[in-house]
This record gives C-alpha cells, structure tokens and sequence, in this order.
C-alpha cells in the first residue's frame, strides 16, 4: 500500500482529531511494518523534535535469507500533545519513503543533517532532505483530510472560526495548521510527487 | 566533526550481522542550531531508547475524544 493509500483511506473522516493510533493501526495492518516503536525521549536542547529510524534485522537461522523491519520513532517527551502527534505520524510515514529517498549510509546522513537544520533548502538538490521537509505537510494531509480542511477554510474565511480555534479542535500546531488550511492547493500536489 | 563522528558510529555500527539501516530522518526543532549540536541531542536520543531508557511503547496515549465536526460548526 502507498502513501496515497493511506491519505484516502482517512479522506471521508467527520470525527477529529485523527488518532495516531489509528494511523499506526493502517501501517501495521495494510505494509510490511508490523514492528512499530514509540520513544518519548528527553532532549538535552530544543535542537530537534523527534526521528525516524528503520532498520532490517535477519530472521530465522544462519542460512535464511529473511529479514524483520524494526522501525523506531522518536519524539521529545516534553512537546506539546499536539506536537507529539505531528512529529509522530509525519516519522511513520517515512516507511513509504523509496530507495531514493531514504538515508543508508554515513555518507547520506552527513549530507541530510546540514540540509534539515537549516530550515530552507539550499545548494544541489538531495532528494531525502527535500523528502523530510515535506514530512510534516505529508502528516497534515492525513491528520486534517482534504474535505474537512476545506470546510475549515471556508469558517475561517468568513470569520466564524479562527486558526487557532481549528487547531486546538484538530489537536494540532496552530503554524502547521495556517499553513495547510491556506496553502493547501500550492503544496498537496507535491506530497505525491515528491520522493 | 566529532559529533557527526560519534552519531554515525552508533547508528551504523560495524559487525552488526546483517542487521542494517534502512531509513533515517528528522524533525528539526524550535531553535537553530550547529551540526555538532544537533548530532550531539540525536546522539544522546537514540541511546536513551537503545538503552530502554526512553518511554517505549506500541500506542500513542491520546489526551482527547474524538468528535463530529458538525459539532465544531454547530457552535458558530
């Protein structure tokens, strides 16, 4: 199953906040990811939020060509619920990153940590650090679907409704939250065609 | 690059048995910060849950009941 597999399957959703565990029950149930690991970890700094780890591991005996996949996500204990969320299900997404995009060597991860610190993207293209910048954007697709965001949009315009009272509704950042609702159309077409 | 050094021996460690990385990423955090310093809190991250010191678990502990979204609307 795909990444837009995954975005449909929550598209007809009416009741909010989307549970992260409902999204780690459509992981589990519907790729190969059945090991799935939460880490509340505690940050020396606010350096980072949280991370993604993936990771194949032999099973069965010595001359078995079998392998288990262990995936770890990690976020700050100390953050907000509604960042925990975020940080949470944009890491779990990362098991439909493809080859390309994916970070396997000491090489690749010396190339990604300058990239995603800076906040901007810089310099020759390197297709996983333009994977982890669209991450969280990747979240808001499944955690506030296309229809009710739209709904949401439409009370905000009018007044009825303020960002930050969407957000407190949908359990998440209030940053991430104005983003999505008003510029949505200019970044979902990304999400799928980016690596 | 001692940081970057350090980060990078843990997290593809030689002799693992044919146990390999497939995938890592990141979410930056609230302040900026140097590769070094970066390195170093990811560094610390992952030895606290290697070492089960973190707060590991299957689920998330959501803090909210989930409700219609008529509901949200309906008290414009």
């Amino acid at each position: 199953m795909s990444y837009r597999a995954l975005v449909d399957s929550f598209s007809a959703e009416v009741d909010l906040p989307v549970h992260v565990n409902q999204v780690l029950a459509w992981v589990r149930e519907n790729t190969d990811h059945k090991s799935i690991l939460l880490h509340g970890v505690s940050r020396e700094s606010t350096s980072f939020r949280g991370a993604f780890r993936r990771r194949s591991v032999p099973a069965g005996g010595m001359y078995s060509h079998d392998h288990e996949i262990y995936t770890d996500v990690f976020y700050g204990e100390d953050l907000a619920d509604d960042w925990k969320r975020l940080v949470i299900v944009k890491e779990v997404i990362h098991v439909f990153d493809g080859p390309e995009a994916c970070v396997d060597t000491p090489e690749k991860l010396a190339n990604l940590i300058p990239s995603i610190i800076a906040r901007q993207l810089s310099g020759s293209p390197f297709l996983p650090a333009l994977n982890d910048h669209f991450g969280p954007f990747r979240a808001m697709a499944v955690l506030l679907p296309a229809a009710l965001r739209d709904r949401m949009k439409e009370a905000v315009d009018s007044g009825s409704r303020t960002i930050s009272e969407v957000a407190t509704f949908c359990q998440l950042p209030e940053v991430y939250v104005d983003i999505w609702i008003n510029y949505a159309p200019e970044i979902e077409p990304l999400l799928f065609e980016a690596p | 690059m001692k940081e970057m050094d350090r980060l990078t021996k843990l997290l593809f460690p030689e002799g693992t048995e044919g146990s390999k990385v497939i995938d890592l990423k990141f979410f930056p955090g609230e302040q900026p910060v140097t590769v070094e310093e970066f390195c170093k809190d990811v560094h610390a991250a992952f030895v606290q849950a290697d070492s089960g010191q973190s707060q590991s678990s299957e689920w998330f502990a959501e803090s909210t009941t989930r409700q219609n979204v008529d509901r949200f609307f309906s008290a414009m």
